[in-house]
């Protein structure tokens, strides 16, 4: 488990200035720092780095030589840094969003909270914490609609759209790369380098498949399934994907309470009892993310006879990457109207084919 | 619909490419995406494997 979080500036004058750390008491040494400083200070540019300093394991995250900023994740000696690599860039970045008049001060309990938490994400909350990032939602709107663009206008772009210190680019794009939905690429005779999107993240509802097809799987009384189907066909015949309720829906997956609920729900039909049982793992207080879930139409209360309720998810929820098969229309477009150099046109069909082919080798097929 | 066979995306950016290198080839736009709205239905549409037709008045099987 982490230690502590750290943040803190290298200047000429007064040396390493910790600007704010989360736990009050968590402490560290001014030779410790510079030895993390100088570490840096070593490759010369912004990144991540990982070292034992004496009996201390830290991961550090380097703003680079412009404006030494660092962000220092302490770890037990047990803690694997990796573990934590995606979760400080994206850290980070929102200590960047926040430097003015220092209200990232405010943030460091949440976000030592978060960090903690983030290598027990699943996959589909991972998915979800980075596209719960706006910054990185509007890259990913703009290459949707553009498929490549040029490094530099995308940064005038998100001054205009954030001001001008909305945060360190290539720390934003490098968490994309990771995730391998772009890639940057210097292609000839184009005044800076190229963002391409390869991978686009896909997400709607869907049916609780493993529940519907009988009472057994649902855990609902005979009578009630017939309801219970019904129920889910009338909602999937009108559903339309929708980007605000898919929004809606990743924070809620990013909640730890809510999304344990939800994960227990995926089991199958709950009685109020099976419900009362999650206060054991920590969980108070269940019904409010039942209305919450019943207000996105994925949930449903039926009642037996009896008077017993069962509370039972009428929807799931799918996220994932998919190969951008849509931007092929957009290059021929692009490619009939003279918008798009020949050479990025044919560099992105080769990306496309690539990713094609990584895709289909990760799937096995 | 278009059908999204990987022959099919794999055709079309080798007929684009062609098309682009100037050969006399040109791709088919019936098998393009038209936008990616349409791409994420087609995708909607393959994950819940037909089990529950859409705007239909289909019953369960």
């Amino acid at each position: 488990m982490p230690i502590g979080l750290i943040f803190m500036k290298w200047n000429e004058l007064a040396g390493n200035e910790i600007l704010a750390k989360y736990p009050e008491q968590v402490d560290i040494t001014e030779r410790n720092l510079m030895q993390i400083f100088n570490t840096h200070d070593l490759t010369g540019e912004k990144g991540i780095i990982s070292l034992m300093v004496g009996t201390i394991n830290i991961i550090s995250w380097y703003s680079g030589p412009e404006s030494n900023f660092c962000v220092i994740l302490l770890l037990s000696l047990d803690d694997d840094p990796d573990d934590y690599e995606e979760a400080l860039i994206e850290l980070s970045q929102i200590i960047f969003e926040h430097l003015e008049e220092k209200a990232y001060i405010e943030l460091f309990p949440k976000l030592f909270k978060k960090i903690t938490a983030y290598p027990f994400l699943t996959s589909e909350q991972k998915i979800a914490l980075m596209y719960s990032n706006k910054i990185k939602r509007s890259i990913l709107d703009r290459l949707r609609d553009e498929g490549v663009i040029l490094k530099a206008d995308l940064d005038n772009w998100l001054q205009e759209q954030y001001s001008q210190d909305y945060g360190d680019l290539d720390t934003i794009l490098f968490d994309l790369i990771q995730k391998g939905l772009i890639e940057i690429i210097s292609v000839k005779n184009e005044r800076s380098l190229l963002i391409f999107l390869v991978k686009d993240i896909i997400m709607f509802k869907v049916p609780p498949f493993n529940l519907l097809n009988n009472s057994s799987e649902s855990g609902l009384p005979d009578k009630l399934h017939k309801s219970y189907k019904i129920d889910i066909e009338n909602h999937f015949k009108e559903y339309v994907i929708s980007e605000e309720e898919n929004l809606q829906i990743t924070e809620y997956l990013l909640n730890p309470d809510i999304y344990k609920i939800f994960n227990f729900l995926r089991e199958g039909a709950k009685t109020k009892d099976n419900l009362m049982n999650l206060k054991e793992q920590g969980v108070e207080d269940f019904k409010s993310t039942l209305e919450l879930l019943k207000k996105l139409k994925m949930l449903k209360t039926y009642i037996d006879g009896d008077g017993t309720e069962y509370n039972i998810i009428i929807s799931d929820f799918f996220i994932d990457f998919y190969l951008p098969k849509y931007i092929l229309k957009l290059l021929k477009t692009d490619y009939d109207n003279n918008l798009k150099s020949n050479e990025v046109l044919l560099k992105y069909l080769d990306l496309l084919e690539s990713t094609h082919y990584s895709l289909k080798k990760k799937k096995g097929t | 619909m278009v059908k999204d066979k990987d022959s099919k995306f794999l055709k079309s950016i080798n007929d684009l490419r062609d098309e682009i290198k100037g050969s006399n080839k040109t791709v088919l736009e019936a098998n393009l995406y038209s936008s990616r709205e349409e791409f994420v239905e087609r995708v909607f549409e393959l994950v819940m494997k037909k089990k529950i037709p859409r705007r239909k008045e289909l019953k369960f099987e």
